[in-house]
Formats: structure tokens, sequence, C-alpha cells
């Protein structure tokens, strides 16, 4: 059975046709299922919860990159699979798991390509795209048995997938089981002179002699040092398209 | 082999330790690895390792070959070829399976080539200042 969890931004008048579409094409498809509508008071993870214990296996969300970490978030200790229809065609999250947008994101829903990615957790909340900072006065980054001492102004950059195909730094595997801690000086990135630094662990803490450098995960959620950063136990298990980066 | 000309290319790169950050405790890394940093502790790669001109190592250092143009304090130990640049300076013990030595560098320790010992010999000196006496 197949839930499908719609962005509170969906009501808006302007999405109905898309919103049309894409029920007519589920029907056809044979892949219908219960519609929730996410909303400020009530909890989607109770929801998913609720509805696996009467048969739900599939989660199709139905939004943007910031509805997918969402609902995700909320859900990732239930037994579910993951399916994205995204509702515009500029989600990085879709361009990377080989999904199109709109209506036609509902063949891959169908096809059921289902790919296990790990999730990472820094201070216990989820993230499964890259965490970004700018590293203060004397930030360390602790990996396994040493640290790295970091100037001031570098951009740290831990990625656990790699949005940007351009970047030949960071090649980043989802499924490794590790991250990929990209250092660089602004402005020097394709440098001749080696000024970036490039490490991989599984196991990550930050910290910094000033303790409130915020850090931007997953693009839109920030967290504060001292954060630790270990891998999940629970996997994400989505439905990609043929066309998927990895 | 691990030359100059590759430092970067960054495919085959598995770590790269970069000039803006200092590295400080044990650090076992695994496939190619470039130093251009600090690094202070124990080195370890079963990769090649290329330190830069500009990396400062105080460490032992163990790898698979090596291609060393910085400063290191520590004993190197690498299984298969060592290639030492004119720019390196090395304070410590050095073992490996083959060595080429460019005129200029300076080596402080004794030099093991090969698996028997058959041709350890001492350096204590700059190698440029021999070569100056053999032009004599």
């Amino acid at each position: 059975m197949y839930l499908y969890i719609y962005d509170s931004c969906l009501k808006e008048k302007k999405y109905k046709n898309l919103l049309n579409a894409i029920e007519n094409r589920t029907t056809d498809l044979d892949i219908k299922g219960k519609i929730y509508q996410l909303n400020l008071l009530k909890n989607v993870g109770n929801f998913i919860k609720e509805e696996i214990k009467k048969g739900a296996h599939t989660a199709v969300i139905v939004g943007n990159d910031k509805t997918l970490s969402h609902v995700i978030e909320s859900s990732l200790n239930q037994n579910i699979t993951f399916g994205y229809i995204p509702i515009d065609s500029k989600s990085e999250l879709a361009n990377y798991f080989g999904i199109p947008s709109g209506e036609i994101a509902c063949n891959v829903v169908s096809g059921r390509i289902i790919e296990q990615i790990d999730v990472w957790e820094i201070n216990q909340r989820i993230f499964i795209r890259e965490l970004n900072f700018v590293s203060h006065k004397n930030t360390i980054i602790k990996i396994d048995a040493f640290k790295v001492i970091i100037e001031k102004g570098d951009k740290i950059n831990i990625k656990n997938i790699n949005l940007e195909n351009n970047n030949p730094l960071c090649i980043s595997d989802p499924k490794d089981e590790k991250l990929e801690i990209c250092i660089e000086k602004p402005g020097k990135l394709f440098s001749k002179k080696s000024q970036h630094s490039l490490l991989r662990s599984k196991t990550i803490s930050i910290t910094s002699e000033d303790d409130s450098i915020p850090i931007v995960f997953d693009d839109f959620q920030t967290i504060n040092t001292p954060v630790k950063i270990d891998l999940s136990k629970n996997k994400l298990n989505i439905i990609v398209g043929g066309n998927r980066k990895f | 082999m691990f030359k100059k000309e590759d430092m970067h290319n960054i495919k085959d790169t598995e770590t790269i330790i970069g000039e803006s950050v200092i590295l400080e405790g044990d650090f076992n890394g695994h496939g190619n690895v470039v130093v251009e940093g600090k690094l202070n502790g124990s080195f370890s790669t079963d990769g090649h390792v290329l330190v830069g001109e500009n990396a400062e190592i105080n460490a032992n250092i163990t790898a698979k070959s090596a291609f060393i143009s910085g400063k290191i304090s520590g004993n190197i130990n690498v299984e298969e070829s060592l290639d030492i640049a004119r720019t390196a300076f090395i304070k410590g013990d050095i073992k490996a399976q083959s060595i080429a030595v460019e005129s200029g560098c300076e080596i402080n320790g004794n030099v093991k080539i090969g698996g028997l010992g058959d041709k350890q010999m001492q350096i204590n000196t700059k190698a440029r200042n021999e070569k100056k006496e053999e032009l004599e």
C-alpha cells in the first residue's frame, strides 16, 4: 500500500492541475494510495507508523527537497521505503536520484528501483546531503585517532552526497559509510597550489575555541558547535530513477 | 611510481592534507595521500605518499612508496620506491627497497636500501656538498 505525503504548500490553487495529473497517473499505474497533507499541528511520523500497521510499505513525498528531508527525519526508524515526486524541476536531490519533476515521477515510483543509502546523525539530528560551515579561530575536526586544526576563514564542506558533479575534490559515495571532508581556502579551489584538504571518515567531532560556529546541514537546518557526527544505524530506502548519479 | 607531476591528479588521491591545516595524532590512511601542510604524530598508508615542498612533518612515515620534497623529522619506512627531491630536508633514518636522490636535498640519518641490509650507509651531510666534492 502506498502513502502520498503532500507538502502544505500544495493546498494552493496553482498546484491543482499538477495534483490532478499526479493522481490520474498513480491511478493509471495502479499505485494509488492514501493522501496525507503536512501541517504544523500533526506529526507525520505518527501517521506513517499507524499506516505501516495497516500494511503501508511506501511513503511517497510530494513536494520539494525540504519536504523530503522533513519526512525522512520524522520516519527514518520506520520500516518503510520512500518515493519522491518533486513539484519543480530545480530539486537537487531529485536530479541526483534520477527523478523527473511532476507527474512523470510517478513512472519512477512505479518502477521501484530501490537504493539503500547512508544517513548521518549530527547531535542526534538527521542529515543525508551535506553540512557546511566557515571555520573560526582554532576550529578542530577530530577524526579517528587524530585531529585537524583549521585556519580561520576556511570553508568546510562535509558530504554524504555530492550534488556538484563539477567538483573533482569530493567524489562522495552515499553507500560507502564514509563522509568526505573538504576543507578549502576561499577562492583557491582549483589553484595549482594545494590549498585544499580532503579527508574521509565515519566518526567526526567538531569543536572550536569559539563554541558557537553555526553549521548548516542539508541546506536549511542549523546547529551550533560542538557537534558529533556518526553514521545512523538506519539506512534510507529510496526509490530512484535509471538516471541517478550514483 | 607516484611522481611530482601526479600531485594534482586528485582522482587518484584518497587524502589531501592541504597547506592550511595542521594534523596532529596518529594517521592511518588508505590509498594515495598528499601532504602539503603540517603533520605531527605518526603517519602510515598502504598506498603512495607525496610530501610537498611546503610540508612540515614531525612523524615516522610508513608507506608503500613515497615522493618527498618537503621537511621531515622522523624515520621513513617505504616498502617499494622512495624518491627524494632537491628541496627535501630529512632528519631521520630511511629504509626503502629502492631510493632515487636528487642533488641538493639534505639527509641526516641512516639509509638502508633493499631488504638484506647489505647496502646500508651513513649520510650525515648535504647531498649537494657531496656532489661538489665529487666534481673536485
